[in-house]
């Protein structure tokens, strides 16, 4: 499977896409837009953005994501490539599907290899990791989770 | 600090309210960040927006610090907030916020600067609650790359937004 086929198949699951690349400044620059409609033929994804928002064709990026209302069931990909500009308007030609959150699967290997990065990323650079504050953090934990339970006792006694 | 008033981001850099109170509000936003080759890397992320500093906070593990390795080669980002689930916000602006991001290497220390960060991410997440008590004691020192953590300071320099959302509507912009 293909870049393109990658990103159509995991386009069917989002609402909504954000598409970035740079502005004439070099800043990235990014905009929300309905799910870009594939064009298998050509490769290509056609993306539907007004013109005011000052896109410069060149490397690009597409990422969907989603969250619940509690900052939960994550799920995203994103896609390396370019935005062409044609007569017709913008297209986005992906070259690299990356895959990003969405099941338990996917919550292993970003576990893993999470760990594996953070090795690496401390060794290259001689840095002794701080020993993380555990009880500092179920300290935490506990105080948010009373404060929880004091705010649904008054919303019932309330209700 | 953390836990800014609507008016706190609004009034730093004279936008409206309704801009300062997607900045508070939003659960996450999409962070742009640029490669080696140029090409911009977005994904989500939880920004704090610090108003003494003027700048926005975001934190990263060292197991996922390519944002920060990016920034460090190049400071230029984006941030866009563009998806208002959770935040209890009715048709509230799309907002981008273009800026110069820094992320220094030294690793963050669980202290005055992370614990509210930490507090804020209990509550608006608050499976988070679940799963760290899920975790047995002897353990946690599996989870502990993802509390080793390297700060990234955001400072706007460009601040646009689209009433409603609508960005086939005209929108408004701030240069800082």
């Amino acid at each position: 499977m293909n870049a393109g086929q990658a990103v159509a198949r995991e386009l069917r699951h989002y609402r909504s896409a954000v598409i970035a690349a740079r502005d004439a400044d070099g800043y990235p620059l990014s905009a929300r837009c309905v799910p870009p409609v594939a064009d298998e033929a050509a490769g290509t994804f056609s993306l539907a953005l007004p013109e005011g928002l000052a896109f410069v064709a060149g490397p690009a990026w597409l990422l969907c994501h989603f969250h619940d209302e509690r900052f939960w069931s994550l799920r995203s990909f994103g896609a390396r490539g370019s935005l062409e500009r044609t007569p017709d308007g913008w297209r986005f030609r992906p070259t690299t599907f990356v895959p990003g959150m969405g099941g338990i699967v996917s919550m292993a290997r970003l576990f893993l290899a999470g760990r594996r990065r953070a090795r690496r990323y401390l060794a290259s650079r001689g840095l002794v990791p701080p020993p993380v504050p555990w009880d500092r953090i179920n300290a935490i934990k506990h105080d948010m989770a009373e404060r929880r339970d004091v705010r649904n006792d008054s919303g019932t006694a309330g209700g | 600090m953390t836990g800014a008033s609507v008016a706190d981001f609004a009034s730093v850099f004279a936008v409206p309210a309704e801009v300062g109170a997607v900045v508070r509000q939003f659960r996450s936003c999409e962070l742009s960040t640029l490669a080696r080759d140029g090409t911009p890397v977005t994904w989500p992320t939880m920004p704090f927006f610090e108003v003494d500093q003027r700048r926005f906070l975001i934190t990263s593990s060292v197991g996922l610090a390519q944002k920060a390795i990016n920034i460090r080669h190049d400071g230029r980002v984006a941030m866009l907030f563009s998806d208002p689930t959770g935040s209890g916000l009715i048709s509230p602006p799309r907002v981008l916020i273009q800026g110069d991001a820094e992320a220094p290497e030294d690793l963050a220390q669980m202290d005055e600067t992370l614990e509210p960060i930490t507090r804020l991410l209990f509550e608006r997440q608050p499976i988070g609650l679940t799963l760290v008590g899920a975790i047995p004691g002897p353990l946690r020192h599996l989870a502990d790359w993802y509390c080793w953590r390297v700060l990234i300071h955001v400072r706007p320099r460009r601040i646009r937004w689209w009433p409603d959302g609508d960005l086939w509507r005209g929108g408004h912009e701030v240069a800082l």
